[in-house]
């Protein structure tokens, strides 16, 4: 089966507002990161792409099924809500039973795969646990599990790592990554080390317009050459804030380590640095162009 | 998937708080109710008994005499019933009106209101006032006659004119007195009465009857609660969007809810009506008489079933589709509604939620009436499908429209 | 003042609103229920503890809908306000309507030429409808759940119906039978459910058990 997503001029609206713009897309096998500010319409689109929302304009097919068959396209895809929760007095396995029975899954199956994804999100030993009892972290792991438990084909985790602590959000990361080897998993987030970590390609959202979709590689090129570490005098911070696009500030007593993103050098004493995702990111929103 | 998702629910209802509230007031209820009524006091009748109980009559006159009477009582107390709304409304008169209303009855009886009052006073005094049964007696008992020539038809207008000074809903309207009058049981009457107990009710299905009257009140209140707790409970536990994403169905989902909430509020009901009927069962065999030992099932299932059903199913469909408590206000009001609606405390079935029954026996009256009963519950019941079918809609609805049909969705 | 006014306001209108509304809709429909023509003491009374009754239901039930949510309740409790100091006002704002519909009966029975009592009953009424309305506040606070509380104060109210004798002072639907000396014991019965619902509530979530 081709395990992809495609999507041609999707379009969205709420009564008036328009939350997607005509957005083409097509996901391939692997990590793909969905990037963009609070608001840009990532949650829509992956609500969308598992038929929780219908779509006001355009045609999107998940490995070739068109969303509209929302059952068959339920059975292969599994999604983690933003805020994923459950009946606050189940425990973890009786939670991830009761999705897994909603996933249609037999009970000889649930018996053998319950424990398996458990164990596979670090939540065995934790089985008995309420749900109400749980941390941010464990929910989210819980979440994972039910999103996984009936072998989807394509994964849908929106922002998963919000609100996790370091720890909990690396191994998060490593167990999408895990996951992602033979399936879609599609990832939203706003927060740029996720996808510099985890995805190969990506895609940036603005607006409800897609302002990039390419690899990672590629949005780095955009700012290549244009990235530039100073030191200067921690008195004149707000002037340069005011001029140029600052990425990054480290004071240390009277002076600043400012990192900028500039055409030319900002100052003599300016040195061109490699650039990461997150300096890319920022030349795009500023830019808010379309790069294809 | 269905049987999965039933048992789950099952095990998810029985750990509420709701559900433990609900079994706990209905067996309190119930045995509160029903204490009184006490197998050993079922017997034959035996001739010179001074009470047999009553019995319903639609003989013409004994309609008039006994409107009369209670015509006699409202305009002494100037306290008329009425149930302009369904609900009961409390009426009375002004000065102007009583004299009115006094006025028609010396039309109807030749008496003037002051004699009419003198001869009630003497009927009462005849009766211990501290005995129920002997003011049972003496309220049945009690009849005006009309003057001589008076016929029916001009009782009939006479009444229209009582129901313009009293309102809308009260017990003069025709539909109301058409229905019969209550009149004393002679002995013979209270012997078939017993003898069709016997032999058709087979005791326990008329003590059934009597069951199903009191757990009727209280079942068309407590399963709402039930009903709306459970249907809040995704939005509550903001487990809407990943029960929304899942490849069950929603009728699949909703079915197995509604059925599991039914099952589990059926329970303590079949329960109560097992325990409860045994002692009946003793008393009959040591009359002589084989109990129906499956009444507790078959009398419920029929009487209690469609109300349970319908209560449960409205509380779904009104809570998915508006996703607030709306349901508790408008059902309680029809519950309550419907309580003191009843006319009469046995019988009236007509489209009532709750079919009240309170007596035990009056098995020739019940046949009667059986045809306008089973087609209450059959309403019902029909309903309540229906209900859960527009909630399976309006769910699969929110499935596809990722939340509720009423209030703005939105998503960044 | 005006911090705690406009905190009320918002609970108005967020979550409150529809609930003054039901209150409105059931003083609007009360015609077709009840009559106001020429009552009498008892007449009067059922008017109030069968009828008017239910207004304290709906009026105190609903006072912790917004703290239903943990993390709102949370949030509200990492603020320097008092929680206390954020349901009195709303406590006071329902006892205020509360009296407005007391009020608004009593003017229409008196307007129809009733026969009984008025000083006895306004406080009577204020303080059964008080009581009853405090039953289904406490029942709400404690559980976390306004479902329940409704559920326990239709069932008091039932309860009265046929068993008001097992309830002692603090049975309703005394004022119907002539008693008038119960408004004490309600009042201080609510006082009780109230103060308590919200202590109760307090120490238990702080506990993390709601």
């Amino acid at each position: 089966m081709d395990i992809s997503i495609e999507i041609q001029n999707l379009t969205k609206y709420y009564g008036k507002k328009q939350a997607l713009s005509k957005v083409n897309l097509t996901i391939p096998q692997g990590m793909f990161g969905l990037l963009g500010p609070n608001g840009a319409g990532k949650t829509t689109l992956m609500k969308v792409l598992a038929t929780l929302l219908e779509k006001t304009e355009g045609e999107v097919k998940i490995c070739g099924v068109p969303v509209e068959n929302s059952r068959q396209i339920r059975s292969m895809t599994g999604y983690l809500p933003q805020d994923f929760s459950m009946y606050g007095n189940m425990s973890a396995y009786e939670a991830l039973d009761y999705l897994a029975v909603l996933s249609g899954m037999s009970r000889q199956e649930r018996k053998k795969r319950v424990p398996q994804m458990l164990e596979k999100v670090n939540l065995l030993e934790k089985q008995r646990t309420k749900v109400k009892s749980m941390s941010g972290g464990m929910k989210r792991r819980l979440g994972i599990a039910q999103a996984i438990i009936h072998d989807p084909k394509v994964i849908i985790v929106d922002e998963p790592t919000a609100g996790l602590d370091p720890e909990e959000r690396v191994r998060f990361r490593n167990l999408l990554c895990e996951i992602a080897k033979d399936r879609i998993v599609l990832l939203s987030t706003h927060i740029v080390g996720d996808i510099e970590a985890t995805c190969e390609n990506i895609a940036v959202l603005n607006q409800g317009k897609i302002c990039f979709d390419g690899r990672v590689a590629e949005l780095l090129a955009l700012v290549e050459g244009k990235v530039y570490s100073a030191e200067i005098a921690a008195v004149e911070l707000e002037k340069v804030k005011e001029k140029y696009m600052v990425t990054g500030i480290l004071t240390t007593g009277s002076t600043a380590n400012v990192k900028i993103i500039a055409d030319a050098p900002p100052f003599p004493q300016a040195k061109p640095v490699q650039p990461d995702v997150e300096d890319a990111y920022m030349y795009l929103m500023a830019h808010g162009m379309k790069i294809f | 998937m269905l049987g999965a998702l039933f048992f789950k629910e099952c095990k998810q209802v029985l750990k509420s708080l709701v559900y433990l509230i609900y079994v706990v007031v209905f067996v309190l209820f119930i045995t509160g109710q029903m204490s009184s009524d006490s197998a050993e006091g079922l017997q034959a009748p035996v001739p010179g008994q001074s009470y047999y109980g009553t019995t319903v009559t639609k003989d013409e006159t004994l309609i008039m005499e006994g409107t009369l009477a209670n015509l006699v009582g409202d305009v002494y107390h100037n306290s008329w019933a009425t149930y302009p709304l369904g609900f009961y409304k409390g009426v009375t008169l002004t000065d102007r009106e009583t004299e009115q209303a006094e006025a028609i009855l010396e039309r109807c009886t030749g008496k003037p209101f002051a004699v009419l009052m003198e001869e009630r006073s003497g009927h009462f005094g005849e009766y211990d006032p501290g005995s129920a049964e002997e003011m049972d007696a003496a309220q049945a008992n009690y009849k005006v006659p009309v003057k001589e020539g008076f016929t029916y038809a001009e009782f009939e207008a006479a009444m229209d004119e009582i129901c313009d000074l009293v309102g809308r809903g009260s017990a003069y309207e025709k539909s109301k007195y058409e229905y019969g009058i209550r009149v004393p049981m002679t002995y013979e009457l209270a012997k078939e009465e017993f003898d069709a107990l016997c032999e058709k009710d087979r005791v326990t299905r008329a003590y059934m009857r009597l069951f199903c009257d009191y757990a009727g009140i209280v079942l068309a209140i407590l399963p709402i609660f039930v009903g709306v707790s459970r249907a809040l409970r995704d939005k509550r536990a903001k487990a809407q969007q990943v029960m929304f994403s899942k490849s069950a169905s929603g009728a699949q989902i909703i079915v197995s809810r509604y059925l599991a909430n039914l099952v589990m509020l059926c329970i303590p009901v079949f329960v109560t009506a097992f325990l409860m009927q045994q002692p009946f069962c003793y008393r009959a065999q040591a009359l002589g008489i084989r109990a129906d030992g499956m009444a507790f099932l078959t009398v419920p299932g029929v009487w209690l079933l469609p109300e349970i059903m319908v209560v449960l199913a409205l509380s779904f469909l009104i809570t998915e589709l508006t996703d607030t408590i709306l349901a508790v206000f408008l059902q309680v009001a029809w519950a309550i509604g419907s309580v003191f609606g009843a006319d009469v405390l046995a019988g009236d079935f007509r489209m009532r939620l709750i079919a009240r029954w309170n007596t035990l026996g009056q098995t020739t009256l019940f046949s009667s009436l059986e045809k306008e009963f089973l087609q209450n519950r059959g309403y019902y019941f029909l309903l309540a499908v229906v209900c859960v079918i527009l909630t399976v809609v309006i769910y699969e609805r929110k499935c596809r429209k990722g939340g509720s049909l009423i209030w703005k969705n939105t998503a960044g | 003042m005006e911090k705690y006014g406009r905190l009320t306001a918002g609970f108005v209108k967020r979550q409150y609103f529809p609930h003054l509304l039901m209150v409105l809709l059931f003083v609007a429909l009360s015609g077709g229920f009840v009559s106001f023509r020429g009552l009498e003491d008892a007449q009067a009374a059922k008017v109030m503890e069968m009828y008017v009754a239910f207004t304290g239901i709906l009026l105190f039930t609903p006072l912790f809908m917004p703290e239903q949510d943990r993390e709102i309740w949370d949030l509200e409790r990492s603020k320097e306000t008092a929680m206390w100091q954020l349901y009195l006002p709303r406590i006071l704002l329902a006892v205020l309507v509360c009296i407005l519909v007391v009020s608004l009966f009593m003017g229409l029975m008196v307007r129809g030429g009733g026969s009984f009592d008025v000083g006895s009953l306004f406080l009577g009424a204020c303080c059964e409808i008080l009581f009853l309305g405090s039953i289904g506040f406490f029942a709400s606070a404690v559980t976390n759940q306004v479902v329940v509380g409704y559920m326990i104060a239709v069932v008091y109210y039932a309860i009265n119906i046929g068993g008001g004798k097992y309830l002692w002072k603090f049975a309703l639907f005394q004022m119907m039978k002539g008693e008038y000396g119960s408004w004490g014991c309600w009042l201080l019965g609510a006082a009780v459910l109230l103060v308590s619902g919200v202590v109760v509530r307090e120490r238990v979530r702080r506990r993390g058990w709601l």
